[in-house]
C-alpha cells in the first residue's frame, strides 16, 4: 500500500514536472523547485519506507534468526520433502478423547479440566525431518494433543518422551541443529562439531546428563510423554500458579513390541496392533511449580517434590494413516491455549508458534505424497 | 490542499485519511515484522488480527463517506491523465483496503 501511494505521489509530481518543462498546456504551472522538494520528499520517504521494510523483515540482517531460516536449517540437516511437518515429520495421526475428574479445576479453570469427557485428536511421531526414516528406539518420539473444548476453544500441546528439553533458547536449538547434521562419510554428526557445541551451550550439556538417566521405554505406548515448557495456570478465584504436564502411560510392560530388526517402522506398527486391541490411556498429570522454579528455562526440571495433581486420563481408540483432514493438517502450536493457561516467559514458546506456522505454511503449499506410517498396510498383515 | 482552492477534504474524511494512514503503515510493518520474528510472533500477531478487523470497519466506513460526500476538485494544475491515473488509483486503493483485510 506504501509503495502504490507513495507511485500515485511521484505520478503527479512527475506529471507536474514535465509538464512544467514542456510547457505543453495552458494549465497553471508547478514551480519547478516546488516539484523537486515534493519528489526529493517522496522518494525519501519511499527509502525509509523500504529500509523500515528490510530490517524488520531479516532481509538486511542476514545474521538475524528468523522463523524462514529455522526451517530452512531443518530443510539443510535432513532435505526437504514436501508436505511433510519440518520436524517430527514420521508420524501417525490418532483420535480418543480426556475424561477430566475434575482435579485440574483446584489450578486452572479451562473449560478441559471441568469433570467430563472432551474429544482429542493426537499425533504420534518421531523426530526429524525425515518422513521416512527407519524406526529407532532412541529417537526422540512425540505425542501431539489438540483438546476440542465444548466453548469452541482448543488447548494444544506438543510433547516429547524426554524429562527435559535439550535447549533453552531457540538459538541454542538452532546450533545443536546444525551441529547434528549427519557427516555422509559415517552418518553420524561431526563429534568436534557437536563437541565445540556443548562447550558453547553447558546447558544443553546438563540436560543431557539429565536425558541419558531415563532411557527410553521400548514403545510408543509405554512412554511418557513431557510437555516441558512451563505455562501459567489460573483457577476460577484468579489465583495463578506456573504448571508443567505430563502424560503418564496406564499400560506399562506392553507385549507386542519387537526389536527394530522388525522392520523400518516396527514402533508405529506395534503402536498400531496395541490400539487395535484396546484403547490406550495415559494420565494427564499436572506439576505445580514453586516461586523458586525456573518457567523460562525448559532444561532444567522442577524438584521432585513439587506438588502434582492427576487431572484425568487421556485415551487414545484408533489411529489413522495421515491424511487430509486429521492430524496431518492441524498444527500443535504451543499457544493455542484455552482460557486459564498462558504462555510462560519460556522463550521457547513464542519460537515453537512461529516456526510451526512457517513450516505449516510451507507444507500447506506443497504437494502432498503418502505418510511412511500405513494402518491398513499392518491391519492387513495380521 | 493548496492554497489558491478554498475547498477542503471534511474533517470526517481528513480523520479517516490520516487514522488509516497511520493503521495501514503500522499493520504492514507489524506484518513484516511478525513472521521474521521469534520472539514477538505471537504478540504481533494477538495485534494484527483486530487491527485488520478494524482496518476493514474503517474501510467500509470510508467507502460510505466517499460515496456520500463529494471530495474538492481536482488541482487546476492536473493534466487529464493525471486526473485519470488519480480517479483509478483511488478506486485501486479501495479495492485493496477492503480486500486485504479480507484474505490476511
Amino acid at each position: 500500500m506504501i509503495p502504490a501511494i507513495s507511485l500515485i505521489r511521484v505520478c503527479r509530481t512527475i506529471r507536474a514536472s514535465i509538464i512544467h518543462r514542456t510547457g505543453g498546456s495552458t494549465r497553471p504551472r508547478l514551480p519547478a523547485g516546488g516539484a523537486l522538494i515534493g519528489m526529493a520528499a517522496v522518494a525519501g520517504v519511499a527509502a525509509v519506507d523500504v529500509g523500515a521494510f528490510g530490517y524488520a523483515g531479516g532481509w538486511l540482517r542476514p545474521d538475524a534468526l528468523t522463523p524462514s531460516r529455522f526451517a530452512d536449517g531443518f530443510e539443510q540437516v535432513y532435505g526437504r520433502h514436501d508436505g511433510f511437518r519440518r520436524n517430527h515429520a514420521k508420524g501417525l495421526s490418532a483420535t480418543g478423547s480426556f475424561a477430566s475428574n475434575g482435579a485440574g479445576a483446584a489450578v486452572c479453570k479451562a473449560a478441559v479440566f471441568s469433570a467430563g469427557t472432551v474429544p482429542v485428536i493426537g499425533r504420534f511421531s518421531l523426530s526429524g525431518g525425515l518422513p521416512d526414516q527407519p524406526d529407532k528406539p532412541d529417537t526422540v518420539r512425540g505425542l501431539a494433543l489438540a483438546f476440542l473444548l465444548p466453548n469452541g476453544q482448543q488447548w494444544r500441546t506438543a510433547m516429547i518422551n524426554l524429562p527435559v528439553f535439550p535447549d533453552s533458547t531457540p538459538e541454542g536449538f538452532y546450533e545443536r541443529l546444525l551441529a547434528s547434521k549427519p557427516l555422509p562419510a559415517t552418518s553420524q554428526p561431526d563429534p568436534q562439531k557437536m563437541e565445540a557445541f556443548l562447550v558453547r551451550h553447558p546447558e544443553t550439556a546438563e540436560a543431557m546428563k539429565i536425558i541419558k538417566q531415563s532411557p527410553p521405554s521400548p514403545g510408543f505406548s509405554d512412554s511418557t510423554f513431557h510437555g516441558l515448557n512451563a505455562f501459567h495456570a489460573t483457577n476460577d478465584k484468579g489465583v495463578t500458579v506456573a504448571i508443567r504436564w505430563t502424560a503418564v502411560p496406564l499400560q506399562t510392560g506392553q507385549p507386542g513390541v519387537p526389536g527394530a530388526s522388525a522392520g523400518r517402522d516396527y514402533l508405529f506398527d506395534a503402536l498400531i496392533r496395541a490400539v487395535s486391541r484396546a484403547p490406550l490411556a495415559w494420565r494427564l498429570v499436572l506439576t505445580i511449580g514453586a516461586h523458586e522454579d525456573p518457567t523460562d528455562d525448559a532444561t532444567k526440571p522442577w524438584p521432585d517434590s513439587r506438588p502434582t495433581i492427576d487431572a484425568g486420563t487421556i485415551s487414545i481408540g484408533a489411529v489413522q494413516t495421515e491424511a487430509a483432514g486429521n492430524a496431518r493438517d492441524i498444527n500443535f502450536d504451543p499457544l493455542v491455549l484455552p482460557d486459564g493457561i498462558a504462555a510462560s516467559d519460556d522463550p521457547l514458546l513464542s519460537a515453537r508458534s512461529a516456526v510451526y506456522a512457517r513450516s505449516f505454511n510451507r507444507r500447506a503449499e506443497e504437494p502432498k505424497r503418502p505418510s511412511e506410517v500405513n494402518v491398513s498396510e499392518v491391519r492387513d498383515e495380521r | 490542499m493548496s492554497a489558491n482552492t478554498g475547498a477542503r477534504f471534511t474533517l470526517l474524511s481528513r480523520l479517516l485519511h490520516w487514522s488509516m494512514a497511520v493503521m495501514v503503515i503500522a499493520q504492514l510493518l507489524i506484518g513484516v515484522t511478525m513472521v521474521a520474528s521469534l520472539s514477538y510472533y505471537p504478540l504481533l500477531l494477538a495485534i494484527h488480527r483486530p487491527l485488520g478487523v478494524a482496518i476493514l470497519v474503517f474501510a467500509v466506513v470510508r467507502l460510505v463517506n466517499r460515496l456520500t460526500h463529494h471530495p474538492p476538485p481536482f488541482l487546476a494544475t492536473m493534466g487529464p491523465l493525471e486526473r485519470r491515473v488519480a480517479t483509478w488509483s483511488e478506486r485501486l486503493l479501495y479495492v485493496l483496503l477492503l480486500a486485504q483485510p479480507l484474505v490476511g
